[in-house]
């Protein structure tokens, strides 16, 4: 379809979304099995110094409590790279479907457009019974919805696009009303509830909670700075 | 299409002409010779074949002679009902009816004889070949448009027919030649498809729904969403809902009733003579408009939703039925209405009033007048004449009431005609049945109505260009163009064709009007529709195509928001696993080195004591380079660590050692009132709580001290930290603890108060642990000085003095001081050569002690201020800054001050010992706390306020004593003395303290605040300023003077100096 152009031009950006996926994980599992071996490794040498620690003077003592600690370094090290792939394979889909949700709003109004357009023309014929029957199937629509907030909360309290992809989205809640709940879905906050309406990242690189709701921590709008 | 009724019942007519040559047609009955089919009846009941001679006598029964036995014979009997009127007729049953009157009769008289079968085989009958089935199966295609144009699909009905008849009448007496009912078909049916091409052509809006379409029933065009206009979609009558009683809007399409249930019929008003408009059923199953039952008082509606079906017709009064309508000008063709005026009896028909626009109005509560319960039509119905002013003219648009009246009229007449034919025809029907002919129609249409019709024809072409607008429902009948007109007759030949076109084509156009301009042909109207339903199809494939689009995309946003969220459950995941490994770490160095772990944890609690960072990091020796020579073994906290690191210490004893070692070494080095002292004597005391705790703590977890790690098994556990208030309250008791030796009970006591202390604060806890501090006071007090026989009376005292004024700060802290003395003098002069201690016990109570103390103090600083000038100005800035800090916390004491005071407690006991033969050196030290209180000076904020908060005690005390006249004395000693002193001892610290004290002592009265400001910073500038001095002095010179001068009386008298105790240290 000729006004679908960019959603063609979508596809073909999206096209690698799987191949780099793929990519990325591949590199979190070797990075895993790194650790994994890292890991045996200090068990290893944890063995060994117990082992042998009644004999060892304390300079050999901190020589081999040293190997433990770099591997143990390493580790970390590879943690720190996996979250950051996490992160950025993250990015990427996160960028990915805020661009779709762009096209797709771009294409609803299209749509509208010409629906509206080929019902004046089209609907003459059966008058005003038809012009009824249609203002009832707009009726049905505009319901709010969860999964259009789903997204919001990704992109933090400041992030402008969040009205706009809530504006997207409740052109067309009903079809996307339909998606299945995924129990996997990950909760986030104090309630430990999966995430919905406006949410509120803790600045705190290390929270484990990461996201609030605004009414779980009672907030109306978003507080200023950090 | 009436037309192929007629002749299909004309076929079946002739079908079944019942002749007895046509019963032998039948197969079964060509074995009847002629002459025996002439003498039998045969008689076909109930698919059994009967034969009747016509010789045989046929019984009559009557209905009483009936039983009900045989249905059969029921069923012949009823008709021997009609019997009698019969058989006279004819002899030959000529019709069905004489057939069947006579088989009945027949049957009737042989009905108790069943006839015997008979039969016969036939040999040489043939089957007529049976064409082979085709494979598969039949199946109906239907034409392609492209042929059925070709063909003539219309077919006349009895209207063409009279049409036709009159027309070739004409013709006939013209002497032309007749048009044959073939070539009308042929001619309507080219011109429906022009029309129909046309109407394409033209494009599709034209026929399409029209703006200003109002309702037949109310006249009124408005459209509310609950109330819209419909259209059937035949006949393409406009109605709202609520006028037509359609309370839902179907799916698909809507026909009106008359489209619905007699298609093919135009039906007919029983109460008016107009045709066209909104029709329902009555409940005799005639029709009549929606307005006239509307108006007519006595009908109404049935089911007031659906609006119908109408009732009550049979009420109209008779009256009624014969008005005459004033604008048809008929008589009994319908029921009128008439005139709401009084006095005006002018009637009329409803329809006939509407479309000449009288004056109609119903009430507000149209609704109810709708229900049938109310008809204000009385009220508001009026004629021409009677009309309101004004009302008349706004009723239709454009059209004069006049012109449409008449054409309404003229319309109505002729229709009315039509009607009053087809009538006619059906009761001629009826009455000629019995004559047997089939009565075509025209035969009984009256002479008169023929010739209105005709001049109808006449006059219509020149009516037909206005007329169109006029009709209730709009019609549009697409023009056709001469040229296609033309062209279509082109193919045809006969006489005088032009006109007979011309009439042809109006008479269409009428006809096409008179059913609201729906095409004739069937097909074309339903292609119309379907045409508009495949755009709609069209529009639908569309759309749901591009709902499939828009469902893939969102199937597709759905999958990446799956991927999404678990990409982000991968993102926790990782993160979690990176705090894993941050844990497995961690534990991993419990196991491997849980007593390093645990040394670590201890050494970082000791260095939170250590806020001021003093004791952090070793000592700059190119800062005090004298330092080595007084301490043997630096230690610090870094070092501390480094050892720890390096796993050098084996048992917590060792690092308890280095530990010890930080706060000896600080408070050998330092002289006691400066900050590092304190420092240090604070670091003591607290650290030593920590270290008692780390120590319970490895013996409960049990160490290996070879390897660092666990020991293979906990050793058992006592619960420690189990207790009850009567143990402690039992071993503040001192006769309990009596059999133990003093430094068990001490231990004993400390551990009691960190009990205690780690309790939830309470009153009771707030209790033991003064009287624990208290007892643990007077132990360390007896063990600082075991020998001098007088002495332990005399603690006695002071603990019992000590006792009576819990409260105020000023004496606990002189009493505290007071013991503190003591032991240092001792290791001091290493023996009790001087008993200062003595001596001042007995004086009395603290007051006295303190009173001796303070007065050399204030001398000390006079030469000091005056000596020193000058630098006050130099250095403005470090005088605010004192200032601040001197003045602000002086509440804040109480607290640390009683820490301090039981740390001094332990002090002695584990560090006079070593400490006493150093005990030498004096003032050389200063310059090392000097340097450093340069260095602390902007970090050690917090950490002075206590200190001064201590120094305040002592100030208070001081303040506490009398000024004494020997003060006088005392301060000539002092001018002296503290001139090598404050040499020696020149600290930043000290002085100021020295000046507030003053201030304090003085301040009865001489010195303002301002003074004791400035005092103060010129102590400080006097302490810098001496900073530098000592730089240059030789230590060894400043350290054995004061030594000198001082021993005899400085300390004798100065029970209580700092600068005593801190040369211990």
């Amino acid at each position: 379809m000729a006004t679908a152009m960019y959603l063609e031009h979508y596809l073909d950006s999206i096209e690698n979304l799987p191949c780099e996926l793929q990519r990325n994980f591949q590199l979190m599992r070797e990075l895993d099995q790194r650790t994994e071996d890292k890991k045996a490794e200090i068990d290893i040498l944890a063995a060994e110094y117990i082992s042998t620690v009644k004999t060892l003077s304390p300079d050999q003592r901190v020589e081999h409590l040293q190997k433990i600690q770099s591997a143990y370094s390493k580790c970390k090290e590879y943690s720190d790279d996996k979250v950051q792939l996490a992160m950025q394979t993250y990015e990427m889909v996160d960028k990915h479907i805020r661009r779709l949700d762009a096209d797709l709003a771009r294409f609803e109004a299209d749509l509208k457009d010409k629906m509206e357009g080929s019902d004046f023309e089209g609907s003459g014929g059966r008058g005003l019974k038809k012009g009824r029957g249609q203002k009832e199937k707009r009726g049905s629509r505009g319901r709010g919805r969860r999964t259009s907030e789903e997204d919001t909360p990704k992109k933090k309290k400041h992030k402008g696009g969040s009205e706009f992809t809530d504006t997207i989205l409740s052109v067309h809640p009903s079809d996307v009303l339909d998606m299945p709940v995924d129990p996997n879905e990950p909760t986030y906050c104090l309630c430990h509830q999966v995430s919905y309406g406006e949410m509120i990242g803790c600045d705190n690189p290390d929270c484990p909670i990461e996201w609030f709701h605004f009414a779980c921590v009672d907030l109306t709008t978003k507080p200023k700075g950090k | 299409m009436r037309k192929p009724r007629r002749k299909s019942r004309q076929n079946a007519e002739g079908r079944r002409s019942p002749s007895p040559y046509s019963l032998k047609c039948s197969p079964t009955r060509e074995t009847l010779t002629y002459a025996q089919a002439q003498r039998i009846v045969e008689v076909d009941i109930d698919g059994r074949l009967h034969r009747i001679s016509i010789y045989d006598p046929l019984k009559i029964i009557t209905e009483d002679e009936l039983t009900a036995q045989d249905i059969t014979e029921c069923n012949s009997n009823k008709e021997n009902s009609e019997q009698p009127q019969f058989p006279g007729k004819s002899k030959k049953p000529s019709s069905k009816g004489k057939k069947k009157e006579s088989c009945s009769k027949h049957a009737s008289g042989t009905s108790f004889h069943l006839p015997q079968p008979s039969f016969r085989m036939v040999d040489s009958g043939s089957q007529p070949e049976a064409p082979p089935l085709p494979a598969a199966y039949y199946r109906y295609i239907e034409k392609p448009p492209e042929d059925l144009d070709a063909e003539v699909e219309y077919d006349m009905d009895e209207e063409d027919l009279a049409w036709l008849d009159m027309v070739n009448e004409k013709r006939r007496v013209d002497g032309h030649s007749l048009v044959s009912a073939d070539t009308f078909e042929l001619l309507v049916d080219r011109l429906e498809k022009e029309s129909y091409l046309e109407s394409r052509s033209s494009g599709a809006q034209q026929s399409l729904i029209d703006e200003d379409a109002f309702c037949c029933v109310c006249l009124d065009d408005e459209c509310h969403n609950s109330n819209v206009i419909l259209f059937c979609d035949i006949c393409n009558l406009a109605v709202h809902q609520e006028c037509y009683g359609v309370p839902y809007i179907p799916e698909g399409q809507w026909l009106c009733r008359c489209c619905l249930q007699s298609p093919s019929r135009p039906v007919d008003c029983v109460l008016c003579p107009n045709k066209g408009g909104a029709f329902k059923q009555t409940s005799d199953g005639h029709w009549a408009h929606v307005v006239c039952a509307i108006w007519i008082p006595e009908v109404c509606f049935a089911n007031t939703v659906f609006l119908e079906p109408i009732e009550g017709i049979d009420n109209i009064p008779p009256a009624r039925w014969k008005l005459t309508c004033y604008i048809c000008k008929q008589k009994g063709l319908g029921a009128a209405i008439q005139c709401h005026k009084v006095n005006c009896y002018t009637a009329f028909h409803v329809t006939c009033a509407q479309r000449a626009g009288l004056f109609m109005k119903i009430e507000p509560m149209r609704e109810t007048s709708l229900n049938g319960t109310i008809f204000t039509v009385r009220k508001t119905a009026y004629c021409e004449a009677h009309s309101p002013p004004g009302a008349a003219t706004g009723r239709r648009k454009g059209d004069s009431p006049g012109s449409l009246s008449e054409t309404g009229d003229e319309e109505g007449l002729k229709e009315g005609c039509g009607e009053e034919e087809e009538k006619e025809e059906v009761e001629e029907e009826e009455e000629d049945e019995g004559q047997g002919g089939v009565g075509g129609p025209l035969k009984g249409v009256p002479k008169k109505n023929k010739m209105t019709l005709k001049q109808k024809i006449k006059k219509e072409p020149e009516e037909v260009g206005r007329d169109t607008p006029s009709t209730v429902p709009m019609v549009t009948v697409p023009q056709i163009p001469s040229y296609r007109l033309n062209k279509i007759c082109s193919g045809l030949s006969f006489q005088r064709k032009n006109q007979f076109i011309q009439r042809l084509h109006n008479y269409w156009l009428l006809k096409r009007q008179a059913r609201n301009g729906v095409p004739l042909i069937r097909r074309l109207h339903s292609h119309l529709q379907s045409q508009r339903n495949a755009e709609q199809r069209e529009q639908d494939e569309k759309t749901s195509a591009v709902k499939e689009e828009l469902k893939y995309w969102q199937k597709l946003r759905h999958d990446l928001e799956r991927a999404r969220l678990l990409i982000e459950l991968i993102r926790k995941r990782e993160k979690l696993k990176r705090e894993q490994v941050k844990v497995q770490q961690a534990a991993m160095e419990l196991e491997l080195m849980p007593f390093n772990v645990l040394l670590r944890t201890t050494l970082d609690l000791l260095q939170e004591k250590d806020p001021a960072h003093i004791f952090a990091e070793p000592v700059n020796l190119s800062e005090v380079p004298d330092y080595l020579e007084f301490i043997s073994k630096p230690m610090d906290f870094s070092t501390m660590r480094r050892k720890l690191e390096s796993h050098l210490y084996r048992t917590l004893e060792e690092f308890e050692e280095d530990f010890n070692l930080i706060v000896t070494n600080c408070m050998k080095y330092n002289a006691k009132d400066t900050i590092f002292h304190r420092a240090a004597v604070r670091l003591r005391d607290l650290g030593g709580a920590i270290l008692r705790h780390a120590r319970r703590q490895a013996e409960n977890i049990g160490y290996d001290p070879e390897r660092g790690t666990h020991l293979p098994e906990s050793p058992k556990l006592e619960d420690f930290y189990r207790f009850s208030w009567e143990d402690v309250d039992n071993i503040l008791i001192p006769e309990n603890r009596a059999h133990l030796s003093p430094e068990v009970q001490l231990k004993e006591l400390l551990e009691k108060l960190d009990l205690v202390s780690a309790m939830r604060s309470s009153g009771a806890r707030t209790r033991r642990v003064r009287l624990l501090r208290r007892e643990i006071n007077a132990l360390r007090q007896k063990l600082a000085q075991p020998p001098p026989p007088p002495q332990p009376p005399s603690l006695n005292k002071t603990v019992s003095n000590g006792e009576l004024p819990a409260v105020p700060q000023g004496d606990a802290a002189v009493l505290e001081q007071a013991p503190q003395e003591e032991p240092e003098d001792d290791g001091d002069r290493d023996d009790s050569k001087l008993p200062p201690p003595p001596t001042l016990e007995p004086t009395g109570p603290a007051p006295s002690l303190s009173e001796q103390d303070s007065p050399p103090d204030p001398p000390t600083l006079k030469p000091i201020n005056d000596s020193k000038p000058p630098s006050r100005f130099l250095k403005p800035k470090k005088v605010e800054e004192d200032e601040l800090l001197e003045k602000s916390p002086l509440q804040i004491g109480s607290e640390p001050l009683q820490c301090l005071l039981s740390d001094n407690g332990i002090n002695r006991v584990s560090l006079m010992a070593p400490d006493a033969p150093a005990g030498a050196p004096l003032s050389g030290v200063g310059r090392r706390t000097s340097v450093l209180f340069k260095k602390a000076k902007n970090g050690v904020k917090l950490q002075r306020s206590p200190d001064r908060a201590l120094e305040n005690g002592e100030d208070h005390g001081a303040v506490g004593s009398p000024a004494s006249p020997a003060s006088i004395d005392d301060e000539q000693h002092s001018r002296k003395r503290p001139r090598s002193r404050s040499c020696s001892e020149s600290e930043g610290e000290r002085s100021p303290r020295l000046e507030e004290e003053t201030g304090v002592t003085n301040g009865f009265g001489k010195h303002t605040e301002s003074g004791s400001d400035s005092e103060c910073s010129l102590g400080l500038s006097g302490g810098l300023a001496f900073e530098a001095c000592s730089g240059l002095t030789p230590p060894k010179r400043s350290r054995g003077k004061p030594a000198l001068s001082r021993v005899p009386f400085l300390e004798g008298v100065n029970g209580d100096s700092d600068y005593s105790s801190s040369e211990a240290s």
